[in-house]
């Protein structure tokens, strides 16, 4: 959260647990007005179980959440749009009724309702199909449909799960529009997916858990950046070869025609090579330090992570019992105490 | 239950009156339903409804007199001993006569043998008349009495003679408990005294589980289309499972509304004699609501551990079976409405809406026996609702999982 915007979500050391399964431990973030943050991590990770704690659909065992100021309740979902992964529409009635039902009771007048999904479907190129019913819908359109049912009654936050799931690419760049919209307009939005690479351009910070755990967080370039080896790829004018000048401060070099990919000497500065390159005479073309993207980035967290057995798959989180009880899928680590 | 906000209600309750209303499976049962028993009201208003049953029709019957028995003289002086719908025409032959029968010319043929007066039996022929063959009336019966009385004209004491024409009537007086007459009741008080309690224990079954029903199917729809978490982020389960409720169950008692003034009104208006009185379209009334709540949470508590219809109706089927059982026993329940069976089936839950119509209509129980029963009724409702919105807590949105009844168990004791 950068620190100037006012934190629209506050999580705090929050735990969850399910009989002797963790689903999440002791995670701590906050979101601030204005800010796009990317929830990341593979199936499994914990990001439904903290929706829903976000959503007050269930609580927390411990750690505080606070919404706006508040504890999640009834009333902060008000202040909510949430688009959930596991969404679908009333099939067999109209696509403007539905929506006006949907964003009606997200809390707009039936009247604002209907005249702000009327728009929304305007903009989404759905006006034609309005009359429609939802099953005449591709799965792409009714995505844009539920998207609209999350977002048109004006939240300060918004949560998308998945949003990009089965969408084209068309597709996948509106919804990318209208979550920059929406940061523009002062909204704190949370996008949780597993498909890290979606996200990446669209987020200003992300969180990334693993098996119920915070794995690591932070703006999207300083997570990339704090992962970067000391690797640069570079072209030269007149082909590459390892200069005698530079060959000290480097550990390996892989080329390709004109184009090399160095890694350097342990302790050596990319700055310190471009440097000695320009000095032995070396007409550079193109030189940049090579910045890992985010599913390289979870790839090496996790590696440096060690193993973790996985938590409770969904369905079985959701089973099990509050407090007491078994679940198949318990994690390794000893569970709560109580 | 928790708090309920007024306005979220409002517009899930709006949404599911709508949606009912204009289903057109609702529409057809409301305007449909109600012209079974319209229809024996007209029927029973215009006609004798032991004609309508026995499906009689005038016949014109061919009478060959073999044994030279038969004094017509005398049926000329007593015309009244023969039907006057049915018309006797003597027939010189028995071939002539059968002749006429299979052109269609006649209904039947009566022929008085030779040997009658030896055998005593009479021969009448009629044509097969496929399946309706068997609600024909036998004819010639009558006539056995003209041919006794034929023989013994003149031979016997005229009172005597007068005695054996009138017959002998039997005068039957039924007692109530305190030794006051009780008007004797006929074969159509009889099928009245059975039909109403019936078709008004129909009625009720079928407004209470068309309305549960649809919060079961309801509920599947929205589990099953995944739509319950997009619900859910902006409603508390209670808000939804109450706007459902009272939604669907306004359009119920819509439903029922109608069936009563189109139905009950016309009924009481032209057939004083079916015994239909205000106070039992008021317990009728209040069995609906308190069985519909009681039933529509089942059926709202099978929808939140379910996640396909189809799971859901073969569970649903289990309460459904219970409540029909009444009519299992109906039987007993109208022979002996206080008897112990009848009682016990009164206070029960399950039973009691159905049982309470058909002990209604033909003996009502006491105000305090009803009244214990709706309570009772009422209360499993509430708490059923109770266990509903329990069991929506921590199951709503779980897929993909058969609750087995320990774990259905363990939802409800723990669920926060």
């Amino acid at each position: 959260m950068s620190s100037t915007a006012r934190p629209v979500l506050v999580v705090e050391d929050v735990a969850k647990s399910y009989g002797p399964a963790w689903a999440l431990r002791r995670v701590s973030f906050r979101v601030g007005e204005g800010e796009v943050l990317g929830l990341l991590g593979p199936n499994g990770a914990g990001k439904t179980s903290l929706i829903r704690m976000l959503l007050d659909l269930t609580r927390p065992d411990s750690g505080r959440i606070a919404v706006l100021g508040e504890e999640p309740s009834s009333r902060t979902r008000e202040r909510m749009g949430y688009l959930p992964e596991e969404r679908g529409l009333y099939p067999k009635q109209k696509v403007i009724d539905v929506l006006s039902y949907l964003v009606s009771l997200a809390g707009l007048p039936a009247l604002e309702a209907r005249r702000r999904s009327h728009d929304w479907l305007q903009r989404v190129g759905l006006g034609e199909w309005e009359r429609r019913r939802v099953r005449e819908l591709s799965k792409g359109m009714q995505q844009k449909v539920q998207l609209g049912a999350a977002i048109l009654h004006d939240p300060a936050l918004v949560i998308l799960d998945e949003p990009f799931s089965g969408l084209d690419p068309i597709n996948r760049r509106i919804v990318a529009d209208v979550v920059r919209e929406l940061r523009d307009k002062g909204a704190a939005v949370i996008v949780s997916t597993h498909m890290i690479s979606e996200v990446e351009h669209l987020c200003d910070r992300v969180v990334l858990l693993r098996k119920g755990h915070l794995l690591l967080q932070g703006p999207t370039y300083e997570v990339r950046q704090r992962f970067a080896e000391a690797s640069v790829s570079l072209s030269a004018t007149d082909g590459w070869q390892v200069h005698p000048a530079v060959a000290p401060l480097i550990l390996d070099c892989k080329t390709k025609g004109d184009k090399a990919e160095i890694t350097l000497v342990e302790g050596v500065d990319t700055q310190a090579l471009l440097a000695a390159l320009l000095k032995s005479g070396i007409r550079v073309d193109h030189f940049s330090k090579n910045i890992p993207s985010l599913d390289d980035v979870f790839v090496l967290a996790v590696a440096a992570d060690g193993p973790r057995k996985a938590p409770p798959s969904s369905s079985c989180l959701e089973s099990c019992p509050p407090a007491g009880g078994t679940c198949e899928d318990a994690t390794e680590e000893p569970g709560p105490a109580s | 239950m928790r708090a309920w906000r007024r306005e979220k209600l409002l517009i899930v309750f709006k949404r599911e009156l709508w949606t009912t209303l204009t289903r057109p499976g609702f529409i057809i049962s409301t305007l449909a339903l109600p012209l079974l028993p319209l229809l024996l009201i007209i029927l029973t208003t215009l006609t004798d409804p032991e004609q309508i049953l026995a499906g009689e029709r005038p016949a014109t019957v061919a009478l060959v007199d073999e044994s030279g028995s038969l004094d017509l003289a005398i049926l000329e002086e007593h015309p009244s001993w023969l039907p006057e719908r049915d018309r006797y025409v003597p027939y010189p032959s028995r071939s002539s006569a059968l002749e006429a029968l299979l052109g269609n010319e006649i209904t039947g043929v009566v022929i008085i043998p030779r040997s009658f007066l030896e055998v005593g039996r009479l021969e009448s022929y009629r044509l097969r008349e496929g399946l309706t063959g068997g609600f024909v009336r036998p004819f010639g019966g009558q006539l056995a009495f003209v041919l006794r009385m034929t023989l013994i004209h003149g031979r016997v004491d005229e009172v005597v003679f007068e005695r054996l024409v009138s017959g002998i009537e039997r005068e039957e007086i039924v007692l109530d408990e305190t030794g006051a007459e009780v008007a004797e009741e006929t074969v159509a008080e009889d099928i009245r005294r059975f039909l109403v309690p019936v078709i008004a224990a129909v009625f009720l079954a079928v407004a209470i589980f068309a309305g549960a029903g649809y919060l079961l199917l309801g509920m599947s729809d929205e589990k099953e289309n995944r739509v319950m978490e997009l619900l859910l982020a902006s409603l508390t389960p209670e808000e939804l499972l109450g706007g459902k409720l009272f939604g669907i169950g306004t359009a119920g008692l819509i439903q029922f509304s109608i069936w009563v003034l189109v139905v009950a009104v016309p009924a009481v208006a032209f057939l004083p004699g079916l015994g239909i009185r205000g106070e039992q379209v008021v317990w009728a009334t209040g069995f609906f609501l308190a069985g519909y709540l009681f039933f529509g949470a089942l059926m709202l508590g099978i929808g939140a551990i379910t996640d396909t219809a189809r799971h859901a109706q073969q569970l649903s089927g289990i309460f459904t079976m219970l409540a029909m059982a009444p009519f299992l026993f109906n039987f007993f329940i109208l022979q002996a409405p206080d008897g112990a069976l009848s009682r016990i089936l009164t206070f029960v839950p399950f039973t009691s809406p159905m049982t309470a119509m058909l002990r209604m209509a033909v003996e009502p129980p006491g105000s305090l026996e009803l009244g214990i029963a709706l309570l009772l009724l009422f209360v499993s409702g509430l708490l059923a609702l109770l266990a509903a919105s329990r069991l929506f807590r921590a199951t709503g949105l779980l897929y993909g999982k058969r609750a087995t009844p320990a774990e259905v168990w363990r939802w409800l004791v723990r669920a926060h």
